[in-house]
């Protein structure tokens, strides 16, 4: 028997209050990361002229949320039996290796010594409580930074349209 | 009941792991054994297999060598006879901490020994040979999937270790319960309790009414309805400020009378857009860019079969319109080459 485990919570900016969300019905923004962020990723990987079909972003959406919630219920079980209510970095590498994910742990800890030499304890530390919020700030945490700052790129690309203005069409014939 | 297997194997693999192995191995088995002895129905289950063992010892060792033929057949003889002495020794060391837990949890375990005992029912028939010699029908209500998982699950991971150590291959796979299918889907066997858990928590939310049935082609009302408003260009992508003055000097110098289309446009901007508005805010802005810095290159003539592609595709025009605007096109297209290019695209 386990408790229900921690859902990701989602770090990049830009979601305003959502209107069209129906009352009874989950956010779409609470299961799932948000798309845009997704297939840009996708599309690092694609050649300049590469275009992705809608249904395999979602897809891919749906994976990699679903992936973020299998290896956090992971790790949350393991702080849960050790009563600890934050889940940090080494919880989720614990995770990956019990899973099966060996192969990650290598670039993993690197990647998270050297976060926590750029970033400093100080952070970290202060931070506490819900431990969804924590695997994605400490494991993922330069990949949302990166997610985030090209959300407010995005941002700011909206307003460079301020205009609106139907196009004018000339007649069918002269 | 899966747990209870994979708390069975813990010292086991420990127990051989002292003799030589990786300090790594030794390390994760003891957290998996950890992890596995901390839940309450694992230690529940723990205390029948022992009962079990005493009063059929010689069809616990039939079982055992069935089990075994089933799961691994790599297996050589003396390492069932090492696996079997394993778990020996691991239902002594069990009882006495599973003693201290005997009531917690009753109701709840139940429950789950209700769904268990059917799943084990149809995996392992053999496993009904208990039935005859049960002493009491309450005792077999426990004993049979205690006894029948015990049989099975232990040697999962053992021919895991023992495939990874000797051949280097992938670890085997344990088979998944599904309910829809009929054939089992295999799972990597480190993943099995973890999907479950997921399994759990997924129909826990589709109870609550929180799973998310279908998905809306956009999250915000607002930022929908400016979408529809913005200008595009050709093949529906906005246009950005640069592209629209071009358009506004355009049409100043033309001088067209545009109140007439003006309504046409409109009504197909609005139809093309809700068929494109999900795709075109995915649209990047570099593409855009890139599009505005091909129409800057180009001579005022060229600019002017853009904004005839753009009308043609925008408005919607009838077919026998359509046929007219290409005349139209090639009348002027005889100006140069890049009038050529556009025509070609108008034919398309």
């Amino acid at each position: 028997m386990s408790d229900a485990p921690a859902s990701p919570s989602h770090e990049s900016g830009g979601e305003q209050s959502p209107r069209g969300s129906l009352s009874g019905a989950a956010r779409e923004q609470d299961r799932y990361l948000p798309i845009a962020n997704i297939s840009r990723i996708m599309k690092k990987a694609l050649p300049p002229n590469g275009k992705i079909a809608k249904d395999a972003k979602d897809t891919m959406q749906e994976c990699v949320s679903e992936f973020i919630s299998f290896i956090t219920s992971e790790a949350s079980e393991k702080c849960q039996k050790e009563k600890r209510k934050t889940i940090n970095g080494d919880d989720l590498l614990w995770a990956m290796a019990t899973l099966g994910f060996e192969d990650y742990i290598e670039p993993l800890k690197v990647y998270l010594a050297r976060y926590r030499e750029a970033e400093g304890d100080t952070k970290g530390s202060a931070r506490s409580g819900d431990g969804s919020a924590r695997p994605d700030q400490v494991g993922l945490a330069g990949q949302n930074a990166q997610l985030v700052h090209q959300g407010s790129l995005n941002y700011i690309g909206l307003q460079v349209q301020p205009q609106h203005l139907v196009m004018p069409s000339m007649q069918g014939h002269e | 009941m899966k747990n209870l297997c994979e708390n069975g194997s813990g010292p086991t693999h420990l127990t051989s792991y002292a003799l030589g192995c990786s300090s790594w191995g030794t390390s994760s088995e003891s957290d998996v054994q950890q992890s596995s002895m901390s839940k309450s129905l694992s230690l529940k289950m723990s205390v029948l297999p022992q009962q079990c063992h005493k009063t059929k010892p010689l069809s616990f060792q039939y079982q055992d060598r069935d089990s075994s033929s089933t799961q691994s057949t790599g297996q050589s003889y003396p390492e069932v006879g090492s696996a079997q002495s394993g778990q020996i020794s691991v239902q002594c060391s069990n009882s006495s901490a599973s003693s201290t837990h005997n009531t917690t949890g009753g109701k709840s375990v139940e429950g789950v020994i209700g769904s268990t005992v059917g799943i084990q029912d149809c995996t392992f028939p053999p496993s009904q040979l208990c039935y005859n010699q049960s002493l009491a029908h309450t005792a077999f209500h426990f004993a049979e999937p205690c006894f029948s998982g015990l049989l099975a699950a232990p040697f999962v991971p053992q021919s895991n270790i023992h495939h990874a150590q000797l051949l280097g291959m992938t670890p085997a796979r344990i088979p998944l319960p599904l309910d829809l299918s009929e054939e089992p889907m295999y799972v990597n066997a480190k993943q099995y309790h973890a999907i479950l858990r997921r399994r759990q928590y997924r129909a826990k939310l589709e109870a609550q009414n929180k799973l998310i049935k279908e998905r809306k082609p956009y999250l915000h009302e607002s930022r929908h309805l400016h979408a529809l408003k913005r200008a595009r260009g050709s093949g529906g992508r906005f246009l950005n400020a640069k592209k629209l003055q071009e358009l506004k000097l355009t049409s100043a110098n033309r001088g067209l009378d545009v109140s007439g289309c003006t309504q046409l446009n409109l009504s197909g901007n609005m139809s093309e857009s809700k068929v494109q508005a999900v795709e075109n805010l995915n649209y990047r802005n570099g593409a855009s860019t890139t599009t505005c810095s091909d129409v800057i290159s180009t001579s005022n003539s060229d600019d002017v079969f853009q904004q005839h592609e753009s009308d043609f595709r925008l408005c919607g025009y009838p077919s026998h319109i359509g046929r007219n605007m290409q005349g139209y096109s090639a009348d002027i297209g005889g100006g140069g080459g890049g009038g050529n290019q556009h025509r070609l695209s108008v034919l398309m």
